[in-house]
């Protein structure tokens, strides 16, 4: 199957040109929301310079690096740190970074490995959790796989470290074979018993992960199948070489990048998968293949998802070049639903419609307000729509093309101006940008 | 609506009466909680040039938080004021509340009343005028339809009402401000009883002295209340309750008032509480809080090199223990005599009556900023080392205490791998444990002991505990040249030094440099900078005290915040 003939490539033409709202679709699914000045340069360079930009190492700003380092040692984040200052360690690197893809992917794989401080009740392995996310974010699957089993948070969070011979404990193999690789029908019970075998004998000492040979089994297994005496990074092995894996992953990528509404066509997940396998489970490519494809900017994907918390949160700091401090709005998201390092269960976030609800909405709002107001004292004047617009003469124009690039109802448009006529100073620019952050429109990614 | 408060706020600040009793005497009856400012341009002049609030201003996070529009707007408002009426705020402050403030309030439902007597009946017209324009303005832009200003006649004097929440009426040189309309109404068409008034006056000579502002509290009514009997049924036989804080819960349910001043001056600041409860009527179950007469209620407060906190209280264990079936619910009984059968086995020839008995009632606390590693596994957050420092009442409690101590270590060796070692530190001989490194405990998986390392020593009359070896140098120079005085009358003394908590920023400032980068986006390098300057805040706050104690003819419970000379 050619990888050309279901996610062919998108080519500019004047048919289907590039434009101001793809590339706002693309920096928003590829990050968190675009500045105004990111947005230009994609609108100038086109597709292929902006991905190429995306996906290149570019290393995080020395302050912003050096401040990330620093927040993470061991007094600043000591094991017992809370899950708010953890989540705030990350949001920080979100917000401060120069790596929004990579920070976006680390946050699909935190999703997909979802594991919880809760549990883990650990933050410096929380952060090793997070470093291995990092790490191979855009690289090679099965090292993160074989990395993930042998990781002490998923250790903790999925009871590895009871799991003893004679009384393994299952949960690691259930959820590596139906949430990490494969997905539920591709396995049956006794692989599960069986794979279990394999992860036993490790413990936690003195906050150290310690492999007992003798608490270990190292008698034959048979897992889909195979025989032999295999140990963790052997059903690992024997899971990603299944065909079914890389189209799980494939699925989970298109409902994490593409949308919320929409399944991929079983010809597009197999060609994808077909990719993802040759290319050795290479995340780099087979996300280069998905997102430059004309599908991906075709009407059935732009704005089919609801931003996560996060996304709406950094999406307006950034686009207003905010300066705002990490924990506070890690705060404020606990309360929209999206807790970092503290995902709800071993399934991730629901997402999608589940983001919205009548409460949740109210929220949303409210925190656009905080955030903007220049009220609120956790925020204060560092997110202040005024100061970014220095004296702009159309805040509605500069507004609307940075949050939803001027793809809105022509009626909200009119709304918008008309209160910007009546409020046209200070307060009144920061109601405006309210009122556009609190547009349905802004809800979706 | 939050502008509305801001004014009424504005309001408190930009004024204040002369008699002490005089805006007072127009309270209502009703208010449970009285304030009353006799002085309040002294007041806010006080608090304005306090050293510590003005170097605290110098903080960016405290110039950042000036910059929020509300904090803003209330600036503006004063000047709005100032320009209006065209005055500065010292004059307008005496001119329309020179004879001082009193505000009422009822705690249960929230209304309150702020009666403010000026010294200009004309400039208190033109200032409530101001006021009621302003908060038509204001009114104006809250809501699409605006409430109107309501008047009311009460006999001579006309009241003026905006919505549910603003309430005003002037007589002469008195003014009077409301957040509820009935409220507003008793307070212009009823005269407090003369015995109420009194009252809360009594409050007022307890205290003393010349507070910029005090409170008084009606106890009476509040332990009249289902919950304050509830509480009062609860605590009398909680073992807990009664030795933590059983004389204070004693000495405030003896009383019908609770009376509070503060008092700000260039050296300091000061909060005294009292209640009108005297030593000698306290619960005699509870005589372990109060030391015989003529005896000091503590001893003074250690104060070593690196002090971060000291503390210095009485507590007779040997009262405690011949009142206990008083002192305890049953089931707390129970587990107390479990408790003290299974001590008994390591008291051969002795039992816990005598150890009660030899221990004396002097227990004093310090924490110090000692935060070095003690282990190669030490826990990245330190905490600081503390000492414990008993007082024997007979030589042998020294033999005895040891003896528990030691067994106590002994029990947990085989699990911990504790080893014990005798070191000699200035000269005494001090016992010290290490716990293994190499041991797996499952009830410590954080490495909580790491931060341990247990030590004791006899120093003169004194056992000494701490929870590492270099604590016990500083403390026990400070023993050896402690001034043998005769104590300090209060029973609980703690305090907190500045310069400890500012030597602590500076070997620790990780927390705090983390804590600012994720609080307010600072760079590691501004987090850095702005965290030696709230440690050097810190040098410059002094220490502050705590003190309980339980007088003659009142109890008395008091902050004191003594600045540095070179801050003062």
């Amino acid at each position: 199957m050619n990888i050309d003939q279901h996610w062919k490539r998108y080519e500019p033409s004047s048919a289907n040109p590039w434009t101001l709202a793809k590339a706002g679709h693309l920096l928003r699914r590829t990050g968190f929301g675009p500045t105004t000045s990111e947005l230009q340069q994609a609108l100038n360079d086109g597709p292929q310079p902006t991905l190429d930009r995306l996906f290149s190492e570019a290393k995080h700003s020395t302050d912003a690096a050096q401040a990330s380092e620093y927040a993470a040692r061991e007094r600043s984040l000591p094991r017992d740190a809370g899950g708010t200052q953890l989540a705030a360690w990350w949001l920080h690197r979100i917000l401060n970074g120069s790596k929004p893809l990579h920070e976006k992917i680390c946050l699909f794989w935190h999703d997909h490995f979802a594991t919880s401080i809760v549990k883990v009740q650990q933050a410096r392995f929380m952060l090793g959790h997070y470093r291995l996310l990092s790490e191979l974010a855009l690289g090679d699957f099965r090292k993160l796989v074989n990395g993930m089993s042998f990781d002490p948070a998923m250790m903790i969070w999925l009871d590895t470290v009871e799991s003893r011979k004679g009384k393994p404990n299952e949960n690691y193999a259930r959820e590596l074979m139906e949430l990490f690789t494969l997905g539920i029908g591709n396995y049956t019970e006794a692989d599960i018993r069986e794979a279990a075998r394999a992860f036993t004998g490790y413990e936690l000492l003195n906050n150290r992960i310690v492999f007992s040979p003798r608490k270990h089994d190292d008698g034959d297994k048979t897992v889909f199948g195979s025989t032999g005496n295999w140990n963790g990074d052997d059903i690992v092995r024997l899971c990603l070489a299944k065909p079914a894996c890389a189209e799980f992953i494939v699925r989970k990528l298109y409902r994490f990048f593409f949308s919320d509404l929409a399944a991929p066509t079983d010809d597009r997940v197999r060609t994808a998968a077909a990719l993802y396998r040759e290319a050795n489970y290479d995340a780099t490519t087979l996300l280069q293949a998905m997102l430059r494809s004309e599908h991906f900017f075709s009407p059935t994907v732009y704005r089919r998802k609801v931003k996560s918390p996060i996304e709406f949160a950094v999406g307006i700091v950034r686009g207003l070049e905010g300066n705002i401090g990490a924990l506070p709005l890690a705060q404020r998201l606990e309360n929209l639903g999206q807790q970092l390092f503290a995902p709800p269960s071993v399934k991730g976030w629901d997402g999608g419609r589940s983001w919205l609800n009548a409460q949740t909405l109210l929220l949303r709002g409210n925190l656009a307000s905080a955030l903007t107001s220049t009220r609120d004292s956790a925020f204060t004047d560092r997110c202040d729509p005024v100061k970014f617009l220095k004296g702009d003469v159309s805040p509605v124009d500069s507004l609307t093309k940075l949050f939803l690039q001027d793809d809105l109802p022509e009626s909200a448009k009119d709304k918008l101006a008309a209160y910007a006529d009546a409020h046209p100073k200070g307060d009144g620019i920061r109601s405006l940008t309210h009122l556009i952050c609190s547009l349905p429109e802004f809800q979706l990614a | 609506m939050l502008r509305i408060r801001l004014i009424m706020f504005a309001l408190l600040i930009a004024t204040t009466p002369s008699p002490a009793s005089d805006p007072l005497s127009a309270i209502p009856d009703e208010a449970d909680l009285v304030i009353v400012l006799e002085k309040p341009t002294r007041f806010v002049e006080a608090g304005r040039s306090f050293p510590a609030i003005v170097s605290a201003l110098e903080l960016p996070a405290v110039k950042e938080l000036f910059r929020l529009p509300n904090v803003k707007q209330f600036f503006d408002l004063i000047a709005l004021y100032e320009s209006e009426l065209q005055t500065d705020w010292k004059t307008l402050l005496n001119d329309v509340a020179g004879n001082g403030i009193a505000i009422g309030s009822k705690t249960d439902g929230g209304a309150a009343v702020i009666v403010i007597d000026g010294t200009k009946p004309k400039v208190s017209e033109a200032f409530l005028n101001s006021v009621l324009k302003l908060v038509a303005r204001e009114a104006a832009k809250d809501a699409d339809k605006p409430e109107e200003l309501r008047r009311v006649k009460h006999g001579d004097i006309d009241s003026v009402h905006f919505g549910k929440e603003f309430h005003a009426a002037r007589n002469g040189a008195r003014l009077y401000f409301a957040n509820n309309e009935e409220a507003l109404h008793k307070t212009l068409l009823n005269t407090p009883k003369k015995t109420r008034t009194d009252a809360r006056l009594e409050a007022r000579k307890l205290l003393s002295g010349s507070p910029d502002a005090w409170l008084w509290f009606d106890l009476a009514a509040a332990k009249d209340t289902q919950a304050g009997r509830d509480f009062y049924s609860a605590t009398k036989r909680d073992a807990i309750q009664n030795l933590v804080v059983g004389g204070t819960i004693d000495a405030l349910g003896r009383a019908d008032f609770l009376a509070a001043g503060l008092t700000i001056a260039p050296k300091g600041l000061d909060v005294t509480i009292r209640v009108p409860s005297k030593r000698s009527e306290l619960r005699p179950e509870l005589a372990m809080h109060v030391p015989p007469a003529g005896t000091p209620g503590s001893l003074p407060l250690l104060e070593p090199a690196g002090v971060l906190a000291s503390m210095s209280l009485y507590l007779d264990a040997k009262t405690f223990y011949i009142e206990r079936d008083k002192l305890m619910n049953d089931n707390q009984k129970a587990d107390f005599d479990q408790g003290v059968k299974d001590i008994s086995k390591f008291l051969p020839g002795s039992s816990i009556r005598k150890l009660f008995e030899q221990m004396g009632p002097y227990h004093r606390l310090v924490m110090l900023d000692r935060v070095a590693p003690l282990y190669k596994a030490s826990p990245e957050q330190p905490i600081p080392g503390f000492a414990y420092i008993g007082t024997m009442r007979d030589p042998a409690y020294a033999k005895t205490a040891t003896g528990i101590l030691r067994a106590a270590a002994l029990i947990g060796t085989p699990s911990s791998g504790l080893t014990m070692t005798e070191q000699t530190i200035e000269s005494v001989n001090v016992v010290v444990y290490r716990f293994s490194e190499a041991k797996q405990l499952q009830d410590d998986l954080e490495g909580l002991r790491f931060q341990f390392s247990p030590c004791f020593a006899i120093v003169g009359d004194n056992l000494v505990v701490g929870s590492r070896p270099d604590v016990l140098a500083p403390v026990i120079i400070a023993l050896r040249t402690e001034k043998k005085s005769e104590g300090d009358p209060a029973v609980w003394r703690a305090k907190a030094y500045g310069n400890g908590v500012a030597g602590l920023i500076g070997k620790i400032p990780e927390p705090l440099v983390t804590n600012l980068m994720l609080t307010r986006n600072l760079s590691l390098k501004a987090a850095e900078a702005e965290t030696k300057q709230i440690a050097a805040w810190f040098e410059t706050l002094g220490a502050v005290e705590f003190r309980l104690d339980h007088r003659e003819r009142d109890y008395e419970m008091k902050l004191q915040w003594t600045l540095p000379e070179a801050a003062k």
